[in-house]
């Protein structure tokens, strides 16, 4: 079978930031990008330049010269979409934005050596076609706002806090809170102590269990790493891979940052259940994975014109009963980790490693000192068999990457309890 | 009104390799242009296909911007020999496949997962409002690798300016590890000597150490470190007119000629690589004004990371760490770090679940000597480097 499909992107953003009371780089970008593919012989051949459609198909098919054994689900798609928002961010005057950084600077420069500040917008135009007919467009919006605070005490340390959302700017409207974390957190945080370290009880805040869900479960029930026999989970379809309380979603239909209308591949987005109650239900896939797995597309992904990758988009793990006293209870000795800088995990062994903005020492039941520049690693599946999970669902926003493209995403979770590998220097 | 034009042509052709097979081909040309201006001091930047749209957004966005500058660079590139190939503009689909057959035929007993062969050619001009007009051509080959072998596996990189890549070599390196790595095993928690190899070394050292010696992080209070402050032993060198270095040039993304700053002498800090503005500030213009992409400004980053290490030391008794994960993580200003081991050994047997944590500013006190070949790895230049009594958890 031959097909083609073609997709038109074009993207504007703002963004602002001010650093120690100036605004710094205020920057805009447009971009305009076209990207042709072309399915034949089972090999795929990709074109991504600003050229017409005619030319660019040309240019695509004359890279998919050899022979493999790629297919794609049949499937014809069609809708249009345009995000309705309260207050279009684009109509929001440059100097209002400028104005809400300098007032959220505000709040914290009282307690920090240096600030930033950022704020951005992005509007992403979509349209897509392909030889069995579909025609999709939709416009999205995206705002957000960071704090960062670099403190001295102790220590030189830095706290940030976020908020991204897909929507207008009136998701900024409660913004202040966010710098009011930071000026509340930072100034305990730079005469923090180590962390204790070896294999203890942990509590994770609802950010730092996100990144759990979406860096140690999620990137390996992406079907092309089960394709490709890097991911723990390959063959375990039906099977029980965690405990009876995990159920783990996930869902590009719901407004959070990786909201999406339609995937790259033009398909509908809707929720798919990977683990329902300990039991793997389904991997995550593109056309050709669904194809060759027998599974559902509709989280194909590219950065720009990129190919579309098998990706995430609002990930996260679905509340039960515990309420947070209990957990801390349950837990009795251990730490309480909370935020996220980010992590890593590697699909194929289930090892990931994280690391958390800061924590507290928990004895007997209770919370005790701050620590500080602490990190969690483990083996998934191992976390996964023994974990208790909270009632307190929280989304948190990021970009997530793979094969050198980003996407925007958003990781959910409650608090959990569970046993893992906690170091610091 | 003064304006500054960077303009970037990138011509691509690349392989996807999936489960051992080539998947895709894959070409784009693609065009940018970037636009700075200084309005009444004001320094507005935007980016855009369009020449045009990017010099009238830079002057909108300008009104808003308290980023100050009174002037940009003109100045006469450096001479920077092996940034180009002419044969790279020559690759096609026939070569890529060729040197998949020789990937595929390195790998005896594993499977490759995952692989993306690359060919770039890029130019960039930059113009200014001061009479600056300069060019540069290069070009960037890269094989990124994923091997597995019966539930292990092992990530390996070789990047050259030409088309010649060592693929043989850095495929059966990658098969050797993932091998090690399917039969790891634990090891006890407590102190090690630990060897990092290249690549650890750059992932280590990029996020927890270069980011102290940016000349912006230094002015902006987000840097520890001080001209004339002793850290360890160690001479550190950006120098992005390292022949055939991955990150040399003859300007930097601003027209500052290119040259060569120690940043440690010996263990103290000497200088801090900087952009037009920051060396300004600091009395240092190091001509380190990169753009991440053409759509960012540019701001201070390491070139060439030279690491020059006259000591030599060997593996013996050392745990052996060839890669990490999570280096990101990395407190760049404390210079904190506790990183998960991704591909380890230790007296010849894989290693799994260990957690390697410190400081960095105290392991580079505890560095004992270098270890094998010098090579490039990103920007980072070095041997393996061995480090004494590294807390180790497992």
């Amino acid at each position: 079978m031959e097909f083609f499909d073609i997709r038109k992107i074009q993207t504007r953003t703002l963004s602002i930031q001010i650093e120690n009371g100036a605004i710094e780089k205020p920057r805009y970008e447009c971009s305009s990008i076209k990207s042709f593919r072309v399915l034949k012989n089972g090999f795929w051949g990709l074109f991504q330049g600003n050229v017409g459609e005619k030319e660019g198909l040309e240019m695509a098919k004359r890279n998919a010269i050899f022979r493999s054994d790629s297919d794609v689900i049949e499937l014809r798609s069609e809708g249009s979409y345009v995000m309705k928002v309260k207050e279009n961010p684009l109509d929001v005057p440059i100097e209002e934005k400028a104005s809400l950084i300098r007032d959220l600077e505000d709040v914290i420069k009282d307690v920090c050596v240096s600030t930033k500040v950022t704020y951005f917008d992005n509007v992403r135009e979509f349209h897509y076609k392909d030889s069995f007919g579909s025609d999709v467009n939709y416009t999205v919006y995206r705002v957000g706002i960071s704090v960062i605070g670099v403190g001295k005490g102790r220590t030189l340390q830095f706290y940030s806090q976020r908020l991204m959302r897909a929507g207008g700017f009136e998701v900024l409207r409660d913004a202040t809170k966010v710098a009011e974390e930071v000026k509340k957190i930072l100034p305990k945080l730079v005469d923090a102590k180590s962390p204790p370290s070896g294999k203890i009880n942990v509590i994770m805040d609802q950010r730092l269990a996100g990144v759990f869900v979406h860096e140690a479960f999620g990137h390996a029930v992406e079907a092309d790493h089960v394709i490709q026999g890097s991911s723990v989970l390959s063959d375990r379809i039906g099977e029980a891979v965690a405990s009876k309380e995990v159920t783990i979603v996930d869902d590009p239909s719901i407004h959070q940052f990786g909201f999406c209308p339609f995937d790259d591949e033009g398909v509908k987005t809707r929720e798919r259940v990977i683990v329902d109650q300990g039991i793997l239900k389904s991997f995550l896939h593109t056309r050709e994975t669904a194809k060759k797995l027998k599974g559902e597309p509709g989280n194909a992904r590219a950065q720009g014109g990129e190919f579309p990758i098998v990706r995430m988009s609002n990930t996260y793990l679905k509340p039960r009963d515990y309420k947070f006293d209990e957990l801390l209870e349950a837990c009795k000795s251990g730490v309480y980790l909370i935020g996220s800088r980010g992590g890593e995990t590697n699909p194929a062994t289930g090892f990931f490693h994280f690391n958390a903005q800061f924590g507290y020492k928990i004895s007997n039941g209770e919370i005790s000192e701050m620590i500080r520049d602490v990190s969690l690693s483990g083996n998934t599946l191992d976390v996964l068999r023994e974990i208790k999970i909270g009632e307190d669902l929280k989304f948190d926003p990021g970009f997530c990457g793979k094969s050198s493209q980003h996407v925007p995403v958003s990781d959910g979770a409650p608090h959990v309890l569970c046993r893992a590998i906690v170091g610091g220097a | 009104m003064d304006w500054e034009i960077y303009k970037i042509e990138n011509r691509e052709l690349s392989a996807e390799i999936e489960s051992g097979r080539i998947k895709l081909i894959k070409s784009l040309v693609t065009e940018g242009f970037a636009a700075r201006v200084i309005l009444n001091g004001r320094v507005g930047f935007a980016s855009s296909t369009s020449e045009k749209e990017a010099l009238e957004l830079a002057q909108k966005i300008a009104r808003i911007s308290e980023d100050k500058l009174e002037d940009f660079p003109v100045e006469k590139p450096t001479k920077v020999d092996g940034i180009y190939f002419k044969e790279v503009e020559e690759v096609n689909s026939d070569f890529i496949k060729d040197q998949f057959e020789i990937l595929i035929s390195s790998i005896e007993r594993s499977k490759v997962a995952s692989a993306i062969l690359s060919y770039e050619v890029t130019s960039v001009s930059i113009k200014n409002s001061y009479g600056l007009d300069c060019h540069e051509r290069s070009t960037y080959s890269s094989m990124l690798l994923e091997v597995v072998h019966n539930g292990g596996s092992a990530y390996q990189i070789c990047e050259g300016r030409s088309s010649k890549l060592n693929i043989e070599e850095t495929a059966k390196k990658a098969e050797r590890l993932a091998i090690i790595s399917s039969k790891s095993k634990k090891i006890e928690s407590g102190l090690y000597d630990v060897v990092l190899m290249p690549l650890a070394v750059h992932q280590l050292f990029f996020y927890s150490l270069y980011p102290s010696f940016s000349a912006e992080n230094v002015s902006k209070g987000r840097s520890q470190l001080a001209k004339g402050k002793k850290i360890g032993e160690l001479t550190l060198v950006d120098d992005p007119t390292l022949p055939n270095g991955l990150m040399s040039c003859s300007f930097d993304d601003e027209g500052v000629a290119s040259k060569r700053t120690i940043l440690l002498d010996r263990g103290i800090v000497k200088s801090f690589y900087s952009d037009w503005k920051y060396g300004k500030i600091l009395g240092e213009i190091t001509g380190n004004g990169f753009r991440e992409e053409c759509s960012m400004p540019p701001s201070p980053s390491p070139s060439n990371v030279l690491f020059d290490v006259r000591t030599k030391s060997d593996l013996d008794g050392a745990l052996v760490i060839h890669s990490l994960i999570g280096a990101h993580t990395s407190n760049p200003i404390s210079g904190e770090f506790s990183l998960e081991c991704l591909n380890a050994e230790f007296n010849g047997d894989g290693i799994k679940g260990a957690m390697i944590y410190g400081n960095i500013f105290g392991l580079v006190k505890n560095l004992e000597g270098s270890v094998g070949e010098v090579e490039q790895v990103e920007n980072t230049v070095t041997a393996g480097l061995r480090f004494r009594r590294v807390r180790v958890v497992s």
